[in-house]
């Protein structure tokens, strides 16, 4: 590299992304965004769910394409097309769900689809020896012929990550590595990370941990909403500073949910445990109550449902309604305790593609509307009826089959599904996930219409706005253990926030 | 609990092979006899005979069927009894070429081999007993002459029924018949196949049958339709008692169940290659040949293969008993 | 002054036949409906002997069994299972109530009966291997394929059964009204288990679960148990059909139904049913029944040589199944 140069990547950072806008169906994911990294520094990239840091590194991986702005590597104008030409100007992404087959070995992932081939075969010999000297980059000094299934969580980070140096990646997009390591890992990783800093690696780091982020990262960016909101210096900011940053919008009113009377517990919920991740979680919610359960994805909320539904299976934990220990082993002996869960996949979990949206409303109390298992189907038709209108559902008819209804017309198929269900103890999954903003407003006062009613809400949400104007008490988790609870007065965004996070 | 019920079963299953195969143990000798097919009816008089060799003379008897009529699976079964290590095997063979490797192996091994029903000419079994299918074939077709002899009626309208087309006995059967007919004023006018099912066979029998109702004759080269109860083949049976003088049917396979129809004039003709003797007599024989004694009448017949040349093959003609609508009350009586 | 609301019985009647018929014309099974109708035509015109009553009758019995087979398959198909032992089951529950009859002397009803616990029985056994044990349905009933021949085998030694009389036979051979009662019992049979379909809230969930087995779950039905009962009433139709050709043909064979899972899972396919679940009609069933039973009426009838048996039928199947795609594409 000529003098001109060096002198040149002192000033011009590797990657400069600006003025990037993107824009899905009905939301500006990305909104003037101006994004750059150095060689041989650490950017690290906090942002609630939903904020943009994922569709911006999908962009400069080539799965998306912006819509406008531009991308400058090395100070030269950069066409990312596809995924192909993002690996060919040095960018390589690390997903949290690794990109490695378990059922072969080390030197055949990283070789995979550049397999090296003698005349006719595969040089099997040629590519282990490579393989050996590739993961040395990463100080690993074990046997490639390894199977990736049988190595470590760490092991398999460092692969990825000497997969990538060995096609020369000057970038390296890491998104939550550490969620899956465990503390001596984490740092084994951290430490490798400092190497690659010495060998002039540009690193963006995707992690909610502040530990982390305040142990390697030269700079904080912090993204909210679809902006880049401020770029911090990572020796001289805190806690509570990028917190204030993640979060820091006003609070609409725009939820808020009606006075309803709180009366007796309806539910408690003791000590769920579950094999290698919640641990020994208890709350009870009352009649007429709303509890938030907030916390990052992945603290276990959905779990915790999923535990109580009888769904997954338990370890331990007590389940008592009304007072009386009850046993669910399964969803039916939910339904009979008047237990409803609204689960966050609806595609998969709550709706059955195949039938019409008056069969998917009326799928879980189909018993309510039969006599002698014969389907009552005025009854039927009524209460399906009912709910397309309440729910706004855009169909040209209730015998339309669901695959044809859009995304958030389905996610209220869902909805009514388990609304019309009569349950005492209702758990709604990110209820209005995916779901225009006046039909939020719809659901959230369908909600204090049955919490008037008598109905004891669970409301897992990661909107925390939505949080707080809608619960009455919040529980929030972190990484499967109950980490605190809040009274709707005392909660604000910020300490929802630490408590999720730390 | 699922697990301790699994290994409970497996547990079972372990002894009970493991008692079965002690069993075994003692080296007295065994006469294995390989049929083409498990569940075949026409066997089954094979087996008779063989069971009531094995208590009359006193040596174990093995009935070895293989599942399907594929050559394939017999040689397997072969193979298996040379493992065990049997005195003598009576195989009649899905396919001649195709078992002839296995069978010089067992003989290789010290097994006397020998063939009936369906031979393998060209290995090195002992020698081949019964009416091979081609030569059962031809004899129905001069049954079929001779029904017609004093017909003047210019051309004679045969319908045929196979099993699965292409099958190798059934094909040889049909070959000898229309060798037989060749150059007569009969003819095959259609070939139905069953797939060796007795079911479809009946419906074919029927459905042609009532949409042709002037068909002169029917042969069948396998008896599935005659097991069944004559009420089931109305068509049939209207077509026969209509016109006794020109409708005739000859068929191959002789079964109990087969007199009933002879009992409602039915069947004109049947050709039954005396499984009951070959079952029995291959037992007589293997044995005889181990205790070093003669064969009962055991003579060289010319035997004409595929491609056309003629070899001479140490057979014993178990022959076949024309079994007619005027004497069949003789046959049945035991 | 004329009260609007009330309609007179003309205008509800037709009213009516339009909202029926345009409910037939818009359901899965009209297209094959019409290719069955095209069928008709074609060898009405170019046989003959296929007009007659006589053939017509013969023909409608003979695909009965495999329909009321095919209607029992259906059950499991449309839960996205399938059931490979149909033909084992049949025959050896043909077997079973032959034995009944003539070896012990049991009347002809019960001995039906037996016949058809029997088939309930190995169905069971089907069901309870895939749900308890986690088999998938294929492995699980190509165990049963064989373990049912082989006790079939094993019982009969191999022998047919013979000397079934008078009672029993009027279940294959009798008429009511000059209809042979295999039709009969093939149109009783498709109009409970229709109506089991559509108007029960265990049909719904049957259909649900093979939409989607987790969502269903979710929802707080048991999938378990829809699941043994699907195989379950399988079995019981499976041995129905093959006693009533046991009966057809006066006896009882161990050999009997080879391969008939074949025969009965194309008409469920031909009928418009999808293997992957979820969707699927008795009606359906019946008309990709008749149609193979045409089919191989046909090929008798028009002197097609055997060989080509297999080829044309093998054609029909892919070509309904292409057609049904193409159906589903669209929308």
């Amino acid at each position: 590299m000529s003098e001109e140069k060096k002198k040149k990547g002192e000033e011009t950072p590797f990657l400069a992304m600006r003025g990037i806008y993107k824009d899905f169906p009905g939301v500006r994911a990305l909104d003037d965004v101006d994004f750059s990294v150095k060689l041989g520094e650490v950017m690290a990239l906090v942002g609630e769910n939903g904020a943009g840091k994922s569709t911006l590194m999908k962009i400069l991986t080539g799965v998306y394409t912006k819509d406008a702005g531009e991308i400058l590597i090395e100070g030269e104008d950069a066409q990312i097309v596809d995924s192909a030409s993002a690996l060919g100007l040095g960018i390589s992404m690390i997903y949290q769900e690794l990109n490695l087959i378990p059922t072969t070995n080390i030197a055949e992932n990283i070789f995979l689809g550049r397999e090296i081939r003698g005349r006719v075969f595969v040089d099997k010999k040629e590519m282990h020896r490579q393989a050996k000297e590739i993961i040395k980059m990463v100080g690993l000094d074990i046997d490639t012929h390894i199977l990736v299934q049988d190595l470590s969580a760490v092991q398999r980070q460092l692969i990825e990550i000497s997969k990538a140096l060995s096609v020369n990646a000057r970038l390296i997009i890491m998104d939550e590595p550490t969620s899956s390591l465990t503390e001596t890992e984490t740092e084994l990783l951290l430490g490798i990370i400092k190497e690659l800093k010495k060998k002039d690696v540009a690193i963006v780091y995707i992690t909610h941990r502040m530990k982390e982020i305040f142990e390697i990262a030269d700079r904080v960016a912090v993204m909210r909403d679809g902006k880049m909101v401020t770029i911090l210096d990572g020796d001289k900011t805190d806690t509570s500073e990028v917190v204030r940053h993640m979060v820091g919008r006003n609070i609409d009113t725009l939820f808020d949910k009606e006075e309803a009377p709180i009366t007796d517990v309806v539910l408690e919920v003791e000590g769920v445990s579950t094999k290698g991740f919640l641990k020994d979680v208890s709350f009870n919610v009352r009649r007429g109550e709303i509890l938030g359960f907030a916390g990052l994805v992945g603290a276990g909320r959905s779990e915790v449902m999923r535990a109580i539904f009888g769904i997954d299976k338990r370890e331990s934990g007590v389940i008592k309604m009304n007072g009386e220990e009850i046993t669910i082993n399964n969803t039916v002996d939910a339904l009979n305790n008047h237990i409803g869960f609204l689960p966050e996949d609806r595609k998969n979990q709550a709706l059955v593609l195949d039938l019409t949206v008056r069969e998917n409303i009326t799928l879980a109390c189909l018993k309510a509307l039969s006599k002698y298992n014969f389907l009552d189907k005025k009854r039927e038709k009524a209460l399906s009826e009912e709910y397309i209108e309440r729910m706004r559902i855009r169909t040209p008819s209730m015998e339309q089959k669901i695959k044809n209804l859009s995304g958030g017309n389905q996610q209220k198929v869902a909805i009514s599904k388990w609304l019309a269900t009569n349950s005492q103890v209702l758990i709604l999954d990110e209820p209005t996930r995916g779901i225009d903003v006046g039909s939020k407003k719809e659901i959230h006062t369908l909600m204090s219409d049955l919490a008037k009613q008598g109905v004891a809400i669970i409301m897992i949400s990661s909107e925390l706005p939505e949080i707080l104007g809608m619960s009455d008490r919040i529980v929030v988790m972190h990484e499967g253990r109950v980490k605190g609870e809040l009274m709707r007065e005392d909660a604000t965004q910020e300490n929802i926030m630490e408590m999720a996070i730390s | 609990m699922k697990r301790l019920l699994l290994v409970t079963m497996l547990v079972v299953l372990v002894a009970g092979g493991l008692l079965f195969a002690g069993g075994a143990k003692e080296k007295e000798r065994e006469i294995a006899v390989v049929p083409q097919q498990l569940g075949n009816v026409v066997f089954l008089p094979a087996e008779e005979g063989m069971k009531a060799a094995g208590k009359d003379l006193g040596v174990k008897v093995l009935w070895e069927a293989p599942p399907k009529a594929e050559a394939q699976l017999q040689v397997e079964v072969m193979e298996g009894l040379i493992e065990r290590g049997v005195a003598g095997i009576a195989i009649s063979c899905n396919h001649p070429d195709a078992l002839q490797g296995v069978i010089n192996r067992a003989v290789a091994a010290g097994i006397v081999v020998t063939t009936f029903d369906a031979d393998s000419p060209l290995s090195d079994r002992a020698f081949f007993a019964g009416t091979n299918n081609y030569q059962a074939g031809y004899i129905s077709g001069q049954e079929m002459l001779r029904l017609y002899k004093d017909s003047n009626k210019a051309r004679i309208r045969v319908a045929l029924l196979e099993g699965i087309p292409g099958a190798f006995d059934i094909e040889s059967r049909k070959r000898g018949f229309k060798d037989a007919i060749a150059g007569s004023n009969i003819e095959v006018v259609y070939e139905g196949a069953c797939d060796d099912d007795v079911d479809k066979s009946v419906i074919i029998v029927e459905d042609y049958t009532r949409a042709n109702p002037n068909i002169d004759a029917w042969f069948m080269a396998g008896g599935w339709p005659y097991i069944v109860q004559p009420g089931a083949m109305p068509e049939y049976t209207k077509w026969k008692q209509a016109d006794p003088v020109n409708h005739k049917v000859v068929t191959l396979d002789v079964f109990p169940s087969s007199e009933a129809f002879f009992d409602l004039g039915l069947i004109d003709s049947a050709i039954d290659q005396a499984f009951y003797q070959m079952g029995y007599l291959r037992v007589k024989n293997i044995l005889n040949i181990l205790d070093g004694k003669p064969v009962e009448g055991l003579e060289d017949i010319e035997n004409e293969l595929d491609d056309g040349s003629i070899i001479m093959v140490p057979s014993i003609d178990t022959g076949t008993k024309i079994v007619l609508l005027e004497n069949y009350k003789d046959y049945f009586k035991d | 002054m004329v009260d609007q609301r009330e309609q007179t019985v003309v205008e509800k009647g037709s009213n009516f036949l339009k909202k029926w018929g345009l409910s037939v014309i818009r359901s899965n099974s009209f297209r094959i409906f019409i290719v069955m109708v095209i069928m008709c035509v074609a060898m009405w015109l170019v046989s003959p002997p296929f007009r007659t009553a006589n053939n017509l009758l013969s023909v409608a019995k003979n695909f009965s069994t495999y329909a009321i087979a095919g209607i029992g398959v259906t059950l499991v198909i449309i839960t996205g299972g399938i059931d490979l032992s149909i033909g084992s089951i049949f025959g050896l529950t043909g077997v079973i109530a032959t034995m009944a009859f003539v070896k012990f002397n049991i009347p002809a009803v019960p001995a039906v009966l037996i016949g058809l616990i029997a088939g309930g029985l190995l169905g069971l056994i089907n069901g309870v291997f895939i749900v308890k044990f986690n088999l998938p349905p294929f492995i699980a009933t190509l165990g049963m394929l064989s373990i049912a021949r082989s006790i079939a085998y094993i019982i009969t030694k191999g022998y047919p059964v013979v000397g079934l009389s008078k009672g029993i036979l009027f279940l294959g051979q009798g008429e009511i009204l000059k209809i042979p009662t295999p039709i009969w019992l093939m149109v009783v049979i498709a109009i409970i288990f229709s109506i089991f379909l559509n108007k029960t809230i265990t049909g719904r969930r049957i259909y649900a679960l093979g939409g989607n087995e987790e969502a269903t779950k979710i929802s707080g039905i048991n999938t378990d148990r829809l699941k043994l009962l699907v195989y379950s009433v399988g079995g019981v139709l499976y041995a129905f059909s093959g006693i009533i050709t046991a009966s057809k043909l006066g006896v009882g064979q161990p050999t009997a139904g080879n391969g008939y899972e074949l025969d009965a899972i194309a008409a469920v396919v031909i009928g418009g049913a999808s293997l992957t679940g979820g969707a699927g009609t008795i009606a359906g069933t019946i008309i990709g029944a008749a149609i193979m039973g045409i089919l191989r009426n046909a090929l008798v009838l028009l002197s097609i040589r055997s060989h080509w048996q297999q080829f044309v039928i093998g054609w029909v199947i892919l070509i309904a199944v292409i057609l049904d795609q193409m159906r589903v594409a669209k929308k």
